[in-house]
């Protein structure tokens, strides 16, 4: 299991949760300690159980010391995760070590005691199921029972030398006070400060947010920072590695359709196979109609399309969909759509994350759209919606699908809206929408603003809606400012003259 | 009268865990030899026990009485404290257990019943 650190003697074990071998680099520091503080109710016991259960599921089996969870409780709780306790126990995998506080009266007569009668119950644990996990929740309970604070200490430094040397690799969880200050009550960090991975769940903008960060690796490197993280029925602590998913894809050369051969045109051929497009505009511009015509054109060319859809309902969708000459229903039943309908505000922006890339897996698409990303903006803080931003563009990326994202704009006319801030860099291509107010009329603008990697066109052109979708028209000629939101007529001549200006400079 | 099982819990042969023994082994025979029964156990020797007690520190005393079981934590060098837990007096040894449930406040009313029966 172990696999080599980087450039260091410190091996690692893969862990197993997913993402943490990703930001860890591979893993926990092998034979070693490591100190997992968080706040109540930030996940330490989920993490020291499932440190156990991937082990289990892996060959290794493990040790659990809990001091404030009573066993009972843990079979019951964690049976939502599909693990069997009670069963890994019958069969000599998993083993508990019971120290949570007897109902006995328990007097304390001096400081002269040691935790001679734990390490030997926790030694024979560990010898009579051949365990390499193990994990410790909470060490910071055993200071209420035996009062003595110094006392205790000392016996907690015998408890991690005796971890070492029995060669297991453990996990010790601590309670924190506060989610941003002192690592552990009572300073337990000291003793076992080598590893320190910090769990926070913190409550931003009325919004819960949780997010796991390695605080230090002794001897052995690991990426820096919070991670976000989600709990998964059934699959227990779910990181979300953002700047870990790296941009490794190939480039690919090869063009598909936008669905619209006029569009085609304007962007020098269509979209690349693999690159992510950036659609645009306010309410109702024609973003969820340059969506639809994308779907088709996949769908049309034997492609497999994935449809995220926050802001309207399947059958609102279907009905516009068929609206526009596409019918969606069609395609679902050849297999060669799926409609995942998701209405932003019953989950979290990480469970979102990690829907969408358990549909991708699932379906395994060749055309991937959101729309619209900025629905999901108002469920979460401008930072975890930037990290969002980031995982899904780069996960889409990774797969070398091709991705188009719509964006709503906050205003009519004009104007950018965060989704565009984010996303900008990450994105190959991007399409505006804009209304264009003219001589009391309003008219919708279409342009190709990037393009990476190929030519495109310039011009502003401008573009209707009918029953059989969008049409491109000609340029909007004489007309200065659409862009900005304020659309100025320009005079012939003033045009001629600018073009002369150019032209000699 | 029943006599009562005490179970001492220490770790290996270290001086302390003998200090331990010393001490209560010299309390219990010298003023309540048919009180107790001292039973020494070695947590290294018997891990499964200690994991059936749930013994935390050593040395550890554990009593199981009719009123739960108590447990006391120490080397037992305070005598007259270890004395006074244990029911056992210079002059009169008392009821087995009646120290133990006097020094649990609430169960004083029911402690001073069994005295009477056993008395």
């Amino acid at each position: 299991m172990a696999i080599k650190g980087s450039a260091s003697g410190v091996e690692k074990v893969e862990v197993g949760f997913e993402g943490f071998d990703i930001i860890s680099y591979g893993g926990i520091p092998e034979r070693r300690v490591t100190l997992v503080a968080g706040t109540s109710g930030s996940a330490k016991t989920l993490f020291g159980a499932q440190f156990l259960a991937e082990g289990i599921k892996h060959g290794e089996h493990g040790v659990f010391v809990t001091f404030e969870e009573s066993p009972e409780d843990m079979r019951a709780n964690f049976r939502s995760m599909g693990w069997e306790i009670t069963e890994w126990e019958h069969n000599g995998l998993w083993s508990f070590v019971d120290a949570t506080p007897s109902t006995d009266q328990e007097i304390v007569l001096s400081s002269n005691f040691d935790l001679g009668g734990l390490l030997a119950r926790i030694e024979h644990a560990v010898k009579k199921t051949g365990a390499t996990r193990v994990s410790v929740d909470a060490i910071g309970a055993i200071f209420g029972t035996f009062g003595n604070i110094s006392a205790v200490r000392g016996e907690l430094l015998r408890m991690v030398t005796s971890l070492k040397r029995l060669g297991v690799t453990s996990v010790i969880t601590a309670e924190r006070d506060a989610e941003y200050g002192a690592i552990a009550r009572f300073g337990v960090e000291e003793y076992v400060a080598d590893n320190v991975i910090v769990l926070r769940n913190v409550l931003e903008d009325e919004k819960r947010r949780r997010t796991i960060e390695i605080l230090k690796f002794r001897g052995t490197s690991h990426q820096k920072g919070e991670f976000p993280f989600s709990i998964v029925p059934g699959r227990g602590i779910v990181i979300i590695p953002l700047s870990a998913l790296e941009l490794r894809q190939s480039s690919s050369n090869v063009r598909i359709s936008s669905g619209n051969q006029q569009i085609d045109a304007m962007c020098g051929g269509g979209f690349y196979r693999d690159s992510i497009v950036l659609v645009s505009g306010a309410t109702g511009t024609g973003k969820t109609l340059m969506t639809t015509e994308f779907m088709a054109g996949g769908a049309k060319n034997g492609e497999r399309c994935l449809l995220f859809a926050f802001e309207e309902s399947r059958e609102q969708l279907v009905r516009n969909a068929i609206g526009w000459g596409v019918d969606y229903n069609k395609w679902e039943d050849e297999g060669k759509l799926k409609v995942v309908c998701v209405y932003p505000e019953v989950a979290s922006l990480e469970d979102h994350l990690i829907e969408i890339k358990d549909a991708v897996d699932a379906f395994n698409p060749q055309r991937v759209a959101v729309d619209s990303l900025s629905a999901l903006e108002r469920i979460s803080t401008a930072k975890g919606f930037r990290e969002f931003i980031i995982s899904v563009t780069s996960f889409i990326k990774h797969r070398e699908v091709a991705g188009l994202f719509t964006s709503t704009t906050p205003t009519l006319t004009g104007s950018s809206s965060v989704t565009e801030t984010h996303i900008s860099t990450l994105t190959d291509s991007i399409i505006l929408l804009r209304y264009v107010e003219m001589y009391g009329e309003m008219r919708r603008g279409i342009t190709v603003l990037k393009m990476r990697g190929s030519m495109h066109e310039k011009q502003i052109r401008e573009f209707r809606i009918d029953a059989s979708g969008m049409h491109i028209g000609k340029a909007f000629k004489n007309i200065a400012g659409i862009l900005s939101g304020n659309p100025q007529h320009v005079s012939a001549l003033e045009e001629e003259r600018l073009k002369d200006m150019f032209a000699d400079g | 009268m029943s006599r009562q099982l005490l179970k001492l819990y220490i770790t290996g042969r270290t001086r302390r865990a003998q200090e331990a023994v010393h001490n209560l082994r010299t309390l219990v025979e010298t003023y309540g030899p048919e009180m107790y029964d001292l039973v020494v156990i070695d947590v290294l020797e018997n891990p499964e026990q200690a994991e059936a007690d749930k013994i935390l520190a050593t040395p550890t005393l554990l009593q199981t009485g009719p009123y739960g079981a108590v447990r006391v934590v120490g080397d037992f060098s305070e005598s007259a404290r270890v004395m006074q837990l244990l029911g056992l007096s210079t002059t009169t040894a008392y009821a087995a257990g009646a120290g133990w449930n006097a020094s649990k406040s609430k169960n004083v009313d029911s402690a001073e019943g069994q005295d009477g029966d056993q008395g």
